[in-house]
């Protein structure tokens, strides 16, 4: 089956340019005007973007939370995504107390066959030892090629240093990457008690007994025990302007020091924490929302390249039934927002308002990730031989975000009543057309795992 | 409120203190009831408080999994609390419970003020960590 979409305007990282794209099957077959070619199906893009499919290296599709589950699993939540133009996520493993790395990951391979859009893992490490450490060789050879690891959640998650530093060695023997939660969790547990033992309970506490500082030492320490094992290392969900003073200092100094950031730390802030009654609860996610003055210094990191990717940590709870666990105490409110969906829209407005270019916006929803991650062989931009990953954006299309009109399965929506401009209108995977004018064409599970490359820093 | 020095030699923890330790222990501990199905604490929670059980049973999990019961004698939710760390299993009600409660404050002043007693609950704590892993490594 051959697809010509024709008249539009192809958008890559390095490129805008007037083209049409002929897709062969899977795979991009050429880029140009005026080809002579019978296809099967013509796509008309006339005043739109043909963009490459967005690649969200950071979501949590069905969350195991306190014997329940977040409310989107791997149908719904890559459904959302395909509507918001995300063709790739690359979801996080978790493996259960006592467990073995492979028993958890293969738990993800059976979550993930409801999976409509393509999909890798990173794998989640909760101890190391021996064990761990060898699997961790085995996991990289099946294309896992990234770990994360925490330094906040003490008794859960956190690994000490000497843990940590293990863990890098290995990763930069094998070719992996080492991902880090950088907050330092000794203290903010210790405020989060003293907290609520002074009967401050309200959801806005979540972000005051986390302080960016606490974010920007974890940061530093991360990168000077990168530095020590020869290995990279990316922050994940990096949230304030200490954390990213860290990255740069790091990044100055030689060191492979990576990061992300997500749409909330670029839009939301502390001020949504602090709403009224308990509706603060919907933007508790760790590291937790900053006052507004951190957002600008973030969209400086994603011009200067000091941050590299924009990830969703799409981790979403319904308010009603999830949220309000924590009525009495924010320490309960299970932590994670929804925005798979709104991701790429919402980078978007960055370029609608003059923060970021359009060929940067590419780079950071799809070129750097699938590049970052291993998965530049196939994903990431638009080139023959590619697989045929597309999102066809029309940028004057102009709508309302809205939890009554969104895809993702939750009750709530962060951005509820923001005006945007853009509409990804139609959207492919290899070849195939997933949506098209807000209707949804692929059959649950059609999606496929990617094995990814080592990763080349 | 002091509590009954009595029912404190019953329990095991505190069985080998003489009257004059236990009447300062007394000081510093509390008590509560639970019935079938009541929550104890949550994995992943911040610590206030350990137990010591007097009466009923409980079953500990761990991200889902059974991981141990306890009953009568057994005191739970102390290593949170000695290491700082988050609860790291979840402890749930399975018959009418009553228990001791020691809360963080008043183990601090244990601590200072009874430093073999505090010796004594690491050395419990230490030895069901080490049930613990044996248990994991199956």
């Amino acid at each position: 089956m051959r697809t010509l979409i024709q008249g539009g305007t192809v958008v890559t990282a390095t490129e805008t340019v007037a083209a049409d794209v002929l897709v062969d099957g899977e795979k991009v077959a050429a880029i140009g005007t005026g080809m002579s070619v019978e296809p099967d199906r013509t796509i008309d893009a006339t005043g739109r973007y043909v963009m490459p499919g967005a690649v969200d290296v950071h979501t949590h599709m069905d969350l195991p939370f306190g014997g329940s589950f977040c409310s989107d699993d791997f149908a719904t939540g890559s459904r959302a995504a395909a509507f918001g133009g995300t063709t790739t996520i690359v979801d996080f493993a978790l493996q259960d107390y006592g467990e073995s790395l492979r028993t958890g990951l293969d738990r993800w391979h059976e979550k993930a066959q409801k999976s409509s859009i393509d999909y890798g893992f990173h794998m989640i490490v909760r101890e190391v030892n021996d064990q761990v450490l060898q699997e961790m060789d085995t996991l990289v050879g099946e294309g896992v090629t990234s770990f994360k690891l925490f330094m906040a959640y003490p008794g859960v998650f956190m690994l000490d240093d000497g843990a940590i530093f293990q863990a890098m060695q290995r990763a930069a023997d094998s070719g992996a990457l080492i991902m880090m939660h950088a907050e330092n969790g000794g203290p903010i547990d210790v405020l989060i008690r003293q907290y609520l033992g002074q009967g401050r309970t309200d959801p806005v506490n979540h972000s005051l007994t986390r302080p960016p500082v606490m974010e920007g030492e974890a940061v530093h320490r991360v990168f000077k025990m990168a530095e020590l094992a020869r290995a990279p290392a990316y922050i994940v969900h990096l949230s304030s302007r200490d954390a990213l003073n860290e990255v740069r200092e790091a990044r100055d100094r030689g060191v492979a020091a990576y990061a992300e950031t997500c749409p909330q730390y670029l839009y939301l802030s502390i001020d949504d924490m602090a709403r009224p009654g308990f509706e603060g609860a919907k933007f508790v996610c760790s590291p937790p929302l900053r006052t507004v003055d951190h957002q600008e210094e973030l969209w400086k990191g994603l011009v200067a390249d000091d941050l590299q990717v924009v990830s969703t940590d799409h981790a979403p709870f319904n308010f009603k039934g999830q949220k309000d666990l924590g009525k009495d105490d924010f320490s309960k409110i299970p932590n994670g927002l929804p925005s798979v969906e709104d991701r790429f829209t919402l980078l978007y407005q960055g370029v609608v308002d003059g923060m970021i270019g359009l060929n940067r916006f590419v780079e950071i929803v799809a070129t750097a990730p699938a590049k970052m991650f291993g998965l530049s062989a196939r994903k990431g931009t638009i080139a023959p031989g590619f697989d045929a990953d597309i999102v066809i954006f029309d940028p004057n299309h102009e709508r309302t975000i809205s939890a009554e009109t969104h895809h993702m399965n939750v009750d709530y929506s962060c951005y509820e009543g923001r005006r945007v401009k853009g509409l990804p209108q139609i959207v492919l995977q290899r070849g195939n057309v997933l949506v098209e004018n807000g209707e949804f064409f692929a059959k649950e599970g059609q999606g496929s795992f990617l094995p990814r490359s080592r990763i080349s820093t | 409120m002091t509590m009954d020095v009595e029912r404190l030699r019953r329990l095991p923890l505190f069985g080998e203190l003489d009257h004059h330790d236990l009447a300062m222990i007394a000081h510093h501990v509390g008590e509560m009831e639970a019935s079938e199905g009541e929550v104890l604490f949550e994995q992943g929670s911040i610590p206030y408080e350990m137990f010591v059980i007097e009466e009923g049973t409980a079953d500990v999990t761990k991200d889902g999994e059974t991981v141990g019961r306890i009953g009568p004698g057994d005191v739970v939710g102390e290593i949170a609390l000695l290491r700082f760390q988050r609860r790291m299993g979840t402890v749930r009600v399975t018959s009418p419970l009553r228990a001791v409660t020691v809360s963080a404050d008043e183990l601090q002043v244990i601590e200072e003020e009874m430093p073999e007693i505090a010796g004594h609950l690491r050395s419990i704590m230490t030895a069901r960590e080490r049930e613990i892993a044996d248990r994991a490594n199956d």
